[in-house]
């Protein structure tokens, strides 16, 4: 089953670095162009369920200034379900690419003969 | 007080629509993200992040661990709760209990015109199976049982030969008064019998002169249709619903958070309420359907399906019903301790400073 855009979006943000949860939503917007900005009341929703689910852990925390920040970073299983949808994803976008290059050098079904 | 103090305890005000445990582990955590991403000189929180924060929150209190144990008991718990709501939405509502006693004989009198000789008569409370009306007894209340038999039965006994015709009679001049009424019974064994309604009462008239048995004309009286009944059961229903849920909910959070040898406990304490609660969950289903299916569909009386599954068991087998409801108290009391820290179900964490 394929990722929902946000899943997809927090687990490529977190693929190759720890990051808090403002850095997650910082790159979410980054990654999606601005298309996509994540609040902290849905972020965190997604946080919670993708650490249950065992696709995140907790990395470390740091207290400053009275501000507390945890770090969260991708585990196996969240790397290979990333890799997983980047297959299908990569899989998919062959197959349109491949149909495009083919345009206009077939007759079309049903056209006159 | 700067603006950002200000901010902060505008967040922190909003984060109360997250549950308690929430704002444990994860309020400093939500509120350093929000401050991180506010705008400078920003004083109070925007529209959008106050709405995505209620939102957030009301999620949190309705979420449930995604295990198909968990998931399972909370829908049992809430089918369970909407039960009871919809059981005690009827109670409370003007439908339960035996018709008045007066009005019941005058429709008595109404299609015989026989006037019966002890009124009023006893009410007598009884449960699964009611006893027949003690000898000399004409009128009587049969008040609350759980299988919803609450009637007043009114008792004649004419000569055996006239029964017949008084019933028949009977039938005729409640017909002309305007009384939906089925048609005659005749069954070989000697009853006459046939229902009628006029709303508000609903007759049940037998004439009985079967060999072995006390020749009588029986008017038995209850409650017609009441759309109040009906309509405080569906908001019962439909209010258990959402509380059960939620109800489940903070169960199972709690519940997650807990050590392994208190699970096992809670776990161990709290499955026979469950395996009750499912049980009743199948045989009100499973009355609902058989009533609907039956000839002539629902009665008046089938609104009580919820409040006599939930008690039939309790007053059948009391000893049982104390024990699986001690073993459940039980398991409330240990999931209501304070459960260890834990965060996600995952990482130890330390407590977090300024959130409770």
């Amino acid at each position: 089953m394929r990722l929902p855009e946000p899943t997809f979006y927090i687990l490529t943000a977190l693929a190759d670095q720890p990051l808090h949860g403002y850095g997650v939503m910082l790159a979410v917007r980054q990654l999606s162009d601005g298309r996509l900005n994540l609040r902290p009341g849905t972020l965190y929703a997604a946080l919670d369920r993708l650490t249950e689910d065992g696709l995140l852990d907790i990395d470390r925390e740091e207290a400053v200034d009275g501000r507390l920040r945890r770090y969260y970073r991708l585990t196996d299983a969240g790397a290979a379900t990333l890799n997983a949808e980047v297959e299908a994803l990569r899989a998919n976008a062959s197959l349109a690419a491949a149909r495009l290059r083919h345009r206009g050098s077939r007759p079309a079904l049903g056209g006159a003969r | 007080m700067t603006d950002v103090a200000r901010l902060r305890r505008a967040y922190r005000r909003l984060m109360w629509v997250y549950p308690r445990w929430y704002r444990r582990e994860r309020g400093a955590e939500v509120v350093t993200t929000l401050l991180d991403d506010a705008a400078p000189g920003q004083r109070r929180p925007r529209l959008a992040e106050a709405y995505d924060l209620v939102r957030g929150g009301l999620l949190a209190r309705f979420r449930v661990p995604r295990k198909v144990g968990s998931i399972v008991a909370a829908l049992v718990l809430t089918l369970w709760t909407a039960i009871a709501g919809a059981a005690l939405g009827v109670a409370l509502s003007p439908y339960p209990g035996p018709p008045d006693q007066a009005a019941a004989v005058r429709a008595a009198i109404e299609a015989t015109t026989l006037t019966p000789h002890d009124i009023p008569g006893p009410v007598v409370s009884c449960d699964a199976e009611c006893p027949d009306p003690a000898p000399g007894d004409e009128v009587v209340s049969y008040d609350t049982a759980p299988d919803h038999t609450a009637s007043v039965a009114v008792l004649y006994h004419p000569p055996a030969e006239q029964i017949p015709d008084v019933t028949t009679a009977a039938h005729q001049r409640l017909a002309a008064l305007g009384w939906q009424v089925t048609p005659l019974l005749l069954q070989s064994d000697g009853y006459v019998s046939f229902t009628a309604s006029n709303g508000t009462l609903v007759l049940y008239v037998v004439g009985d002169t079967a060999a072995g048995s006390t020749p009588m004309v029986s008017v038995d009286v209850s409650k017609g249709f009441s759309r109040p009944a009906v309509m405080a059961l569906a908001l019962g229903f439909a209010i258990g619903l959402p509380v059960g849920w939620l109800v489940a909910a903070w169960l199972l959070q709690r519940y997650r958070r807990h050590s392994m040898e208190s699970r096992i406990g809670i776990t161990v304490c709290g499955l026979p309420f469950l395996f009750l609660a499912f049980v009743s969950i199948a045989q009100t289903a499973l009355m609902g359907f058989v009533m609907g299916m039956s000839e002539g569909g629902y009665t008046p009386k089938d609104v009580r399906i919820p409040e006599f599954v939930l008690t039939f068991l309790p007053s059948a087998l009391p000893t049982a019903a104390i024990g699986v409801g001690a073993a459940a108290l039980t398991a409330l009391v240990l999931v209501a301790r304070r459960p260890k820290g834990r965060f996600a179900g995952r990482s130890p964490q330390r407590p977090l400073p300024g959130t409770a």
